[in-house]
């Protein structure tokens, strides 16, 4: 995907300048949160809530990293707090996960809107058996494969190594195989 | 199902999201984020005022006050005398007295 220019000069939180950041990054923020929570109105609260963060911090921004980075950070961060929340509130407290009977977390069918009708079937399929990988493989897979970032960049924003992302990327395509191969198996 | 065609299934459903579009928040963003953060500031008076409010705050605050009152008016009752003492004596040595600025002026008998 196409990737946006970066401001790197974007450090006053005045109106002016957060409305260039809205503008040149509000897609790139609600694609990453669409991927991972999957959800289209979590998406949007997630995207507000992740420009609220950056008016927040953005004159303690440092410049350390590039804005983008620093940005899908956020939106990373945000998305996974909100699904885990949410989840928390779907199993509620302790004891009545003790005493429930076990609900089928199956997750439910996504439909990307950016997908080409070709690929709706199949794009379906894969964000159904992202839902079954771990947190940090899913992160790394959506940012290289559905954000289309390099590795490099993924690695600064997961705050690991290029090694470890490509580990993770490894791992997680290991895992997608497994789950598809059983997936279309199963409907065979 | 065939192992070359499940494998070959796979890898394309692993690379369904290649060429996909970016997709797009609803429109006016920024005007949601702008009422989000007008709310945000409203939101933080309300914090203050609800803590204000509080009964032990609010009792705390009373029992200060008049603990404040009643101090002021047993040290201004103590030192009455000594004030109004002071009040004279400046009033003796006043420039803006007229009487005290003619007997400076008019050193002569």
């Amino acid at each position: 995907m196409k990737q946006p220019e970066s401001t790197e000069n974007n450090t006053n939180a005045d109106p002016v300048n957060f409305k260039d950041i809205v503008d040149q990054w509000q897609n790139m923020v609600y694609n990453t949160a669409l991927s991972i929570v999957q959800v289209e109105a979590d998406a949007e609260d997630i995207t507000q809530d992740v420009f609220l963060d950056v008016y927040e911090k953005l004159p303690a921004f440092r410049g350390e990293a590039q804005l983008s980075t620093w940005i899908y950070r956020i939106t990373v961060n945000n998305a996974l707090d909100f699904e885990k929340k949410k989840k928390r509130q779907k199993n509620g407290g302790l004891f009545r996960q003790i005493f429930r009977v076990k609900e089928d977390d199956e997750p439910v069918n996504f439909n990307h809107p950016g997908v080409l009708l070709d690929n709706k079937e199949k794009a379906a399929a894969l964000f159904k058996a992202l839902k079954k990988l771990p947190e940090k493989q899913r992160v790394a897979f959506t940012l290289h494969k559905i954000e289309g970032l390099p590795y490099q960049e993924v690695a600064a924003i997961m705050n690991t190594s290029l090694y470890a992302v490509e580990s993770l990327m490894v791992r997680a395509k290991a895992g997608l195989k497994k789950t598809l191969e059983q997936f279309y198996q199963s409907e065979a | 199902m065939e192992k070359n065609k499940l494998a070959k299934l796979v890898h394309e459903t692993i690379e369904a999201m290649d060429g996909a579009e970016r997709a797009t928040p609803a429109p006016f963003l920024l005007t949601r984020l702008h009422a989000a953060l007008r709310r945000e500031e409203v939101s933080y008076w309300e914090r203050i005022t609800v803590f204000l409010c509080r009964p032990g705050v609010a009792v705390a605050a009373v029992l200060l006050v008049l603990v404040l009152n009643f101090f002021m008016y047993t040290y201004s009752k103590a030192n009455q005398g000594s004030f109004q003492t002071i009040v004279t004596g400046a009033d003796e040595y006043s420039m803006i007295n007229p009487a005290a600025l003619f007997d400076i002026e008019n050193t002569q008998p």
